[in-house]
């Protein structure tokens, strides 16, 4: 089980059994109908010929859990949603592990799959997260989303 | 009156420090100017300003107690 470092962030990558935990205790809230679950992967890119091996978050950590907070907030009053746990790694992630977790919650799948897509986005868009990509010799970049 | 500074990602490594102080600046404008003179490399890469935790993009008055962190683009996600 990870160190939770606040109620947004993870230390280090956000385990497999993390997420099949997380599903499972839903399974007492018998008013949902439908989830919708993104996870983030790092992807092994390649930046000017060299392998990215991990990505080393850090955050303004202030401003990220007020983001995060808006974020919730916002899509709860769009949306018909039951739940929503909203997850970001902190420190190292390599290639192929999860560093993000957005799972939504609703009575019907419209609402759970509209809102995941909407929150997603703005977590990319919102949350002061930074990370540096680091290639195999160490080396590493700073890394800017689309 | 002194501000203090949070820097992140390759701007904390441009100013070599994750937190700074900068002589009087009244404003977001004036702050940007004096950082651009304090420290030339920002000049090459792009940053936002947060003033007490929120994006601002226009100028702004610099409060006393405020809290100022220069941020490089997101990469979360």
């Amino acid at each position: 089980m990870e160190k939770i470092k606040s109620k947004y962030f993870v230390e280090g990558p956000i385990s497999p059994q993390a997420i099949a935990d997380s599903i499972a205790k839903h399974s007492t809230k018998t008013n949902i109908g439908a989830h919708s679950i993104f996870l983030g992967q790092v992807r092994k890119d390649i930046v000017n010929g060299k392998n990215v091996q991990a990505i080393e978050y850090s955050a303004y950590s202030e401003m990220a859990e007020n983001e995060f907070h808006k974020i919730r907030e916002a899509a709860f009053a769009k949306f018909d949603l039951i739940c929503m746990h909203l997850y970001h790694s902190i420190g190292r992630v390599k290639a192929g592990e999860i560093n993000m977790f957005i799972f939504v919650s609703s009575k019907h799948r419209k609402d759970a799959f509209e809102a995941c897509r909407e929150v997603v986005e703005q977590v990319k868009n919102q949350v002061p997260v930074f990370g540096k990509e680091i290639f195999e010799d160490e080396s590493y970049v700073w890394k800017e989303n689309n | 009156m002194k501000i203090r500074i949070t820097a992140f990602g390759y701007i904390a490594e441009i100013v070599k420090r994750s937190t700074f102080e900068l002589e009087s600046a009244t404003d977001l404008n004036t702050l940007r100017k004096k950082l651009e003179e304090k420290f030339p490399e920002i000049k090459k890469h792009p940053y936002k300003i947060a003033l007490n935790r929120e994006l601002v993009n226009d100028n702004r008055i610099i409060e006393e107690d405020s809290e100022i962190a220069l941020l490089p683009p997101f990469a979360g996600g």
